[in-house]
């Protein structure tokens, strides 16, 4: 993005696709869309410095993804506590097998979710991966091989079929 | 499930189809009130 690009602007190129990324990671559309919207917040205070990074996309991916991995702990915590007494997640209109998918990434750990979702959607290769999620490159490599193996066995598909294409 | 990324792809479609997001300038404002709050200028 160029650095003389509005926050406007911006917001504009990249908010689609952020949200995108955080549904999948968070398995719910309302907590996706009030992730962005602090993330986003939170970039809009600090526009005078991100306006001049090489890619301020990548400081709101990685604000996004901490606080959906602090929503993820918290809402384990309340799950255990409450019974799962909540609303069910916002889902959008998706065909049943990507249902199931979405489903069953709800299922992983959220390390997990995140490095599947960097890796498949977003296109990142493993070192900007790893510094998205601050975690060693070898940590990337395991939670995807993890990721891979549980989604495969969740889904009921041979693990092989998983290869990035 | 070769078919990973296009089916996380039109997941991620569907999200952005259905999402709600607020203008720029909402969060913006919003932003701008947080930081008067934290200054101890705004209201509460």
């Amino acid at each position: 993005m160029a650095a003389s690009a509005s926050f406007e602007e911006f917001y504009a190129a990249t908010v689609d696709r952020l949200l995108g990324h955080l549904f999948l990671v968070t398995g719910d559309l309302h907590l996706a869309e009030e992730i962005i919207q602090e993330a986003f917040t939170r970039a809009s205070m600090r526009w005078s410095h991100l306006r001049d990074y090489d890619r301020p996309e990548a400081w709101v991916r990685r604000v996004a993804m901490n606080l959906a991995a602090d929503r993820a702990r918290s809402l384990r915590r309340q799950t255990r506590a409450l019974l799962k007494l909540g609303p069910p997640p916002a889902m959008p209109d998706v065909s049943v097998e990507t249902l199931a998918l979405v489903q069953a990434l709800r299922t992983l750990p959220v390390r997990q979710r995140q490095a599947i979702v960097l890796y498949y959607l977003a296109d990142l290769p493993i070192a900007e991966i790893a510094q998205a999620l601050a975690v060693p490159s070898g940590t990337v490599k395991s939670l995807l091989a993890r990721g891979r193996r549980a989604l495969a066995a969740k889904l009921g598909e041979p693990e092989e079929v998983f290869d990035r294409a | 499930m070769s078919e990973l990324r296009e089916r996380l792809q039109e997941a991620a479609d569907a999200a952005i189809r259905e999402g709600r997001t607020p203008t720029a300038a909402v969060l913006v404002t919003r932003g701008r009130r947080r930081r008067l709050r934290l200054a101890g200028d705004g209201p509460a």
